[in-house]
């Protein structure tokens, strides 16, 4: 495609009014073409300042769905009895360790202790949402498949998701075949003194930890675990001692396939 | 956009920013109630459908929460939201378009788009100084109004009905070409018009 042809195009490019092969054409030439910066920053901004005159209402459940943004729900409901949360962890044989944390910016919460969810009162519902969630949880993994610089021509990025039903997830992301990944925590609570998250890959079976932590006060943590996910490989995320373990004592809070 | 023009509206916007960074989770919903509509129109017009639209919004607010700590105190909350939001909504587009892109250097389209945005966006905010938000909507709807009926009807269309070019064309049962023009000719009568306006 000509400068030309893309000028003539590209104020439907910028208005996503092309078909999809002219608007896919269109983009190529501008990885390679700069000629056109000028004219996409004037109708970028024209676009964007059409919008003060776009009347459209989003739905009241949008709202809604920010509103429920912050705050970390409940994942892990601590047991009071030994005999509760009693899970099956025989099937937990033959694990190997491979701790190794490396914890950028999580552990910003704030000194004052934040208060967990009245575990007396709501312990028997919590206790269900656990079950729904080992249960019922699912994951929402992709492979993302685009190459991410120029000089890394063969890297290929993922991006992989466990959710629970509620929304909290654990996310997953980095290279295709490198050693390192980046994982992210949203909206899951809080532990108190002593215990950790740890994250586990279970690899023909043998469960593999790949990391340990713990959410900030926000509910979030972000970091790096020197780790190979690979693609089919199944994750999981528990509550062990502070330190993590070498095997997992306390079932999966989230299971999923990559 | 910042809205800037408006004293209150962009104090409130800074102690709502101010609020967030401290984690108020009430201030994230009075942002949303403040700029919610906008960047929903906004991704509206990009994505053209309703449900994907939500979802880039609520994935903007998502990330925009999870970096409140490290918001810029002198930074424009309503301007971040709307670009995070733009930025979703071009990605998701992308995702829908599949291979041919994938075949890219996306990442280099991304960091070219992320630059052009910011540069849209700064016109845009000086025009916004110029002659405040009311005045920019007044001024848009007075040129909208003027410009050539055929060339309305296309922005229209493509803009506030989210109609391809090609459906505009077959609607209005006129050649493919000359809709492309007609929305270029539109484009660039309102941007330059724009542009005066922060020249006056």
């Amino acid at each position: 495609m000509t400068c030309d042809e893309v000028q003539e195009l590209l104020p439907g490019y910028v208005l996503n009014a092309l078909d999809r092969l002219e608007a896919d054409e269109v983009a190529a030439h501008l990885v390679s073409c700069r000629e056109h910066d000028e004219d996409l920053v004037d109708l970028r901004a024209t676009g964007m300042a059409l919008a003060l005159l776009d009347d459209a209402v989003p739905s009241p459940q949008l709202r809604d769905r920010v509103r429920a943004v912050p705050g970390p729900m409940p994942l892990y409901a601590f047991p009071d009895d030994d005999d509760m949360l009693d899970a099956d962890l025989d099937e937990l044989d033959g694990v190997e360790d491979n701790r190794h944390d490396d914890e950028r910016d999580g552990r910003d919460a704030p000194a004052a202790p934040r208060r967990l969810l009245p575990w007396g009162v709501d312990r028997w519902w919590s206790l269900g949402a656990v079950a729904a969630i080992a249960l019922v949880m699912f994951g929402a993994g992709w492979f993302a498949g685009v190459r991410s610089a120029p000089e890394a021509q063969q890297a290929v990025r993922y991006s992989y998701e466990m959710r629970s039903p509620a929304g909290q997830l654990v996310r997953f992301a980095g290279i295709e075949g490198t050693d390192r990944v980046t994982v992210t925590m949203d909206g899951i609570e809080t532990l108190p003194e002593g215990r950790q998250y740890q994250v586990w890959a279970i690899r023909d079976g043998k469960w593999i930890s790949v990391g340990h932590c713990n959410t900030n006060a926000r509910g979030w943590w972000r970091g790096d675990f020197e780790f190979t996910l690979n693609r089919g490989e199944e994750v999981a995320l528990t509550v062990e001692p502070t330190g993590g373990s070498p095997k997992p004592t306390a079932p999966a809070l989230l299971r999923t396939k990559l | 956009m910042a809205v800037r023009g408006s004293g209150d509206g962009h104090e409130a916007l800074t102690h709502i920013a101010a609020r967030l960074r401290e984690g108020d989770a009430e201030a994230l919903g009075e942002l949303y109630d403040a700029v919610g509509q906008r960047a929903f129109a906004l991704a509206r017009r990009v994505l053209g459908d309703r449900d994907a639209a939500e979802d880039a919004v609520h994935e903007a607010f998502a990330q925009l929460w999870e970096r409140a700590p490290s918001l810029q105190p002198d930074g424009r909350i309503d301007s971040l939201v709307m670009t995070m939001v733009h930025r979703r909504a071009i990605d998701a587009v992308r995702r829908r378009r599949g291979a041919r892109v994938t075949q890219m250097d996306a990442g280099h389209l991304a960091q070219i788009d992320a630059q052009i945005d910011e540069r849209a966006e700064a016109a845009l905010d000086e025009v916004v100084t110029a002659i405040s938000e009311a005045g920019l909507r007044a001024r848009l709807q007075e040129l909208l109004a003027g410009l050539p009926e055929e060339q309305r009807l296309v922005v229209r269309s493509v803009y506030f009905e989210s109609l391809t070019l090609r459906e505009t064309a077959e609607r209005n049962e006129v050649p493919l070409g000359t809709v492309k023009s007609r929305l270029r000719l539109a484009m660039a009568r309102l941007g330059s018009a724009l542009r005066t306006e922060v020249q006056r």
